[in-house]
């Protein structure tokens, strides 16, 4: 009667794929592999990475250059804008216009006829006159302070009198610079 | 189904055990990624074997899995900053060896040499060991060497996708989604690549098999 416990075992093909869990180098193996893998990640700590390559790289470096292109065009628009008068924008007070202390200029046709209101940036301190609807369009401006400045006052020197239409960013409808910034006391002059 | 290695202990970790071991690797990703190179000595002692095995069983050319595991390293260095922690650390290090053994194994397809490592001690002394002698009534060492050589030329014989799914399951004991986020496709298709490349191997190897 045959032994049941003498049946050899079955060999199955995952017994025979573990045997490759086995195959495995020495020490002087990894010894070898740890030295040279340590010298090539030093040495691409110093260099620049390859080169991408395949679609992929490629449409990547496209989008590189459309935003780089976009962002210069973008620069160069806003250094534009910076020198263009815009009616949104917060005017500095280095921007605003020189301003002119009692001067009397006579009507221009040229000049808007609907007057321009300016609010002080900080009503608190400032003291600002509403314009009567009817002033005329000319008027001059004094000496002002900006009490935005977190440094001090910024005074602008007088200069010359001119029509307001001239004034960067003043000459703007009225209704825009309503919303500007613009630190500036003000007086209504004598016609 | 017979464990005929004694000392073979199962590769499949139980999911606590991957969360945990996730959660370690992270934190060594996020060192590197902070600048600790040291960080990322650790994952190379952690993974350099299995890496090294992976490798070596898809190119069964043991000079080349050196090279092609430093590489994967090297890459894996380059773009850690851009792991984001979606996928663990270690499918993430896989994905990228794998993928350098395919382009590798296919740009060298007509020079291709095999060299294959030094099978364990333990192998010899093996109940397989004592099974094959048994059956083909020869010594052991003699038997083990020629099955080696068999099981390889079998693994080469499949095609790329059929050997990678076969090493990643049958060897290293990954899971079929782990697979699949390796192989970048669904656990269906892991499936039957998986279950075709044993059909495959069977025919390959059943005179070895009883």
């Amino acid at each position: 009667m045959p032994d049941p416990t003498n049946t050899p075992r079955k060999i199955t093909l995952e017994d025979l794929l573990r045997l490759k869990r086995h195959e495995r180098p020495g020490s002087e193996f990894w010894a070898r592999f740890d030295r040279e893998l340590n010298e090539k990640v030093w040495r691409t700590l110093v260099q620049p990475p390859p080169r991408e390559h395949g679609l992929a790289a490629f449409w990547r470096q496209r989008v590189r250059w459309l935003v780089a292109g976009a962002a210069s065009i973008a620069a160069v628009f806003v250094s534009w804008s910076d020198h263009t008068p815009s009616p949104l924008a917060t005017i500095q007070p280095t921007m605003t216009a020189t301003v002119v202390a009692n001067v009397v200029a006579p009507p221009d046709a040229s000049v808007p006829s609907e007057p321009v209101r300016i609010a002080s940036a900080n009503p608190a301190t400032e003291k600002v006159a509403p314009l009567p609807s009817d002033a005329p369009a000319q008027y001059a401006v004094s000496t002002f302070e900006p009490s935005v400045n977190p440094a001090g006052s910024h005074k602008v020197p007088a200069t010359v009198a001119f029509a307001a239409a001239e004034l960067p960013g003043i000459h703007f409808a009225t209704d825009t610079l309503a919303t500007a910034v613009i630190p500036v006391r003000w007086r209504e002059t004598a016609y | 189904m017979s464990r005929l290695f004694a000392n073979t202990k199962p590769l499949v970790a139980t999911p606590s055990e991957h969360a945990a071991e996730a959660s370690v690797d992270l934190a060594l990703v996020r060192r590197v990624q902070a600048g600790d190179i040291r960080a990322f000595d650790l994952l190379i002692q952690k993974y350099r074997e299995r890496l090294f095995a992976i490798i070596y069983n898809l190119t069964a050319n043991r000079e080349d899995a050196s090279d092609l595991a430093q590489e994967a390293f090297i890459r894996a260095f380059r773009s850690i900053g851009r792991f984001k922690g979606d996928s663990s650390f270690f499918t993430w290090l896989y994905r990228i060896a794998v993928n350098a053994s395919l382009t590798h194994i296919k740009r060298t397809r007509m020079r291709r040499f095999f060299s294959f490592e030094n099978l364990g001690e333990e192998v010899s002394q093996s109940e397989l060991a004592e099974a094959l002698a048994d059956k083909f009534q020869s010594d052991k060492p003699t038997l083990v060497k020629e099955l080696q050589e068999k099981l390889n030329e079998a693994l080469q014989r499949l095609s790329l996708n059929h050997r990678t799914v076969v090493i990643l399951f049958e060897i290293e004991g990954l899971s079929h989604q782990e697979i699949a986020q390796v192989m970048e496709c669904s656990e269906g298709t892991v499936r039957s690549r998986l279950h075709y490349a044993k059909q495959q191997l069977q025919s390959y190897l059943q005179d070895y098999l009883r």
